[in-house]
């Protein structure tokens, strides 16, 4: 168990910080994911298996906070308009990555990262998001699309 | 863009610092917890489905009492064990293990409760300590301290029962916990009365006494086993002033019962729980319901535009969104005659939204000559504040409203005040509102 939190902790943490663009949440998130995961695995052999469980409980994980978080946003903006604030405008490259980032939809942002950050293929990504590959296309299309237009001088 | 996006990103990832040494010890210690036991235990267990409110409020005084067993739905659900087993048939199987000669440990009532801290306290076997303070045939309490803690901790109360076989072999098990650590206010699990959401909210409220100021979180855990995994729902929360309140979702499973054990407790730096309370929580029991707009009761012709709008909000299709409403006509966010379709492309969160009140239940209303009737989703829309069921205050949670937000409502005198969608009679799309009244 401790083998297997060495090996995939890293790893698990800058995908839970890509999904999510913050670092204690992202902490939590996989820490629960790793909870989870190994307490299923009561007979651990397989290591490719554990991270592909590994990293779509995280990606599980972060969808769902965020989609809880969406509905809850339109009831609370009216109370906290202060929080749509926009973008600083000399933020730094990777800032703006990330703050483009945190402007997709969750599904999408798990697409383009699965897809560009964890070099899966379409048919991979779609596995790991329990999403049509027709959808995953669509998805990370539309994604790309939006980062495009987020990060123009990157296009 | 695709090779720029990628160096992006592996160049973002190195802004999370990873501090294994430092994240290990808790979390291994938490899985570690987990697996405990588990064998065998999980497969039972299939079906994601809701939780959450309840009106059972539960009270703890400042002495040790005994947690009353809140009684579930289904009938044949009068098991009193909260651990190791919940029901009379895991009890049989482990009680026939016992004749045969294992687990020694479950044949005395200190044994049973040394077994819980443990198991699932996370203290070290050594630092047990256990006192029987009554114990007679099938009955019997026995309080534990961890020598770790010292004075300033009090001991948590272990009740326990002989639930099967009666005499010197008989097994005990876990009827409730408690500590004066642990002060719950107030308990609510919610059990909708048609499980047809998958998550739901856990709303749980009280403090940690101050007697001991070491605690600094407190974690809730609902399982329905000898082990936390396979887990139910679990969630984690720091202590201000020394209070902790729970409105959150929480993933609840089917159970075969229809009830599950939670289980609070305060970790100290290390993951060892200075105190722990174990009481029973309901669950829904049934299959989950496909995802689709909820149709219930609606003609055709309104069901018919619901479900187009469901499948393209889901797919995020604009155009299709934008076939299905007449700027003209439409109402978005109160502002008559405007096109919705630009402020939607550039805030897409607002179709999640869209979706989760489709998944609601609808209701209508005649809203006067000249419009007939309109039929909203959700149907929180006609309800009365005053006199919310456990079902409108699970939806309600659902939709992020915390209970003072609804005393807020309640007081003010106002009715629904969040999102919401209507379809006339015709099937015209009229409006999407999403920022209250």
């Amino acid at each position: 168990m401790d083998a297997l939190y060495r090996a995939h902790a890293a790893e698990a943490l800058r995908l839970g910080y890509l999904l999510t663009g913050d670092r204690t949440l992202a902490e939590d998130l996989v820490q629960d994911a790793f909870v989870k995961v190994l307490g299923r695995f009561h007979d651990i052999r397989n290591r490719d298996a554990f991270w592909w469980y590994l990293r779509k409980t995280i990606v599980n994980l972060s969808t769902s906070y965020f989609r809880r978080r969406g509905v809850e946003r339109a009831w609370f903006a009216r109370q906290r308009p202060e929080e749509a604030a926009t973008a600083p405008r000399d933020l730094a490259e990777r800032d703006r990555l990330r703050t483009a980032l945190m402007t997709l939809r969750p599904e999408q942002r798990a697409a383009i990262v699965l897809r560009f950050y964890e070099d899966l293929s379409e048919a991979d990504t779609a596995e790991a998001l329990g999403m049509p590959l027709g959808t995953v296309k669509s998805t990370v299309s539309r994604g790309l699309e939006r980062l495009r237009h987020e990060l123009p001088e990157e296009a | 863009m695709d090779t720029r996006l990628r160096t992006l990103l592996h160049d973002l990832a190195t802004e999370m610092p990873v501090d294994i040494e430092g994240t290990a010890p808790k979390t291994l210690r938490r899985a570690r917890g987990r697996r405990v036991l588990t064998g065998g235990a999980g497969a039972a267990i299939a079906v994601a489905l809701v939780v959450v409110v309840s009106m059972s409020v539960l009270r703890f005084a400042d002495h040790p009492t005994v947690t009353p067993a809140v009684t579930g739905p289904n009938p044949s659900a009068t098991f009193e064990g909260l651990w190791p087993e919940t029901d009379i048939e895991a009890l049989a199987e482990t009680q026939a293990a016992v004749d045969d000669g294992h687990m020694p440990v479950r044949t005395t009532p200190e044994g049973t409760a040394t077994l819980l801290a443990t198991n699932l306290l996370g203290w070290e076997l050594s630092d047990v300590q256990t006192e029987s303070i009554a114990v007679s045939e099938d009955r019997a309490t026995v309080t534990i301290e961890n020598r770790l803690f010292g004075d300033r901790v009090p001991v948590i109360t272990v009740e326990l029962g002989r639930l099967g076989e009666i005499g010197p072999n008989g097994a005990w098990s876990v009827l409730g916990v408690s500590t004066p650590l642990i002060q719950i206010d107030e308990l609510a699990e919610i059990v909708p009365e048609s499980p047809e959401i998958i998550t739901g909210f856990l709303i749980l409220s009280g403090s940690v006494t101050d007697e001991f100021d070491g605690a600094t979180a407190i974690e809730a855990h609902v399982f329905d086993g000898p082990a936390l995994v396979p887990s139910l729902g679990s969630s984690r929360q720091e202590l201000r002033d020394r209070r902790f309140d729970f409105t959150r979702e929480v993933s609840v499973e089917a159970t075969p019962d229809g009830r599950a054990t939670l289980l609070l407790t305060v970790p100290d730096a290390t993951g060892a729980s200075l105190g722990a309370v174990m009481v029973r929580v309901e669950t829904p029991v049934g299959d989950p319901a496909p995802t689709g707009p909820n149709l219930t009761g609606v003609p055709p012709d309104v069901a018919a535009t619901a479900q187009r709008i469901y499948d393209a909000a889901n797919a995020e299709d604009f155009d299709a969104l934008a076939e299905l409403l007449d700027p003209n006509t439409f109402v978005y966010n109160l502002d008559d005659g405007s096109d919705p379709i630009p402020a939607w492309r550039a805030d897409p969160s607002e179709l999640e939204i869209m979706v989760a009140i489709l998944e609601m239940p609808p209701t209508s209303r005649d809203i006067g000559e000249g419009y007939g009737t309109f039929f909203f989703w959700p149907y929180l829309v006609n309800s009365d504040f005053n006199v919310l069921t456990v079902q409108e205050r699970a939806d309600l949670a659902l939709l992020g409203f915390t209970e003072k937000d609804i005393q807020l409502i309640i007081d003010g005198g106002y009715g629904y005040q969040g999102p919401r969608l209507a379809i006339d009679e015709t099937g015209l799309w009229r409006n999407f509102i999403t920022v209250g009244e």
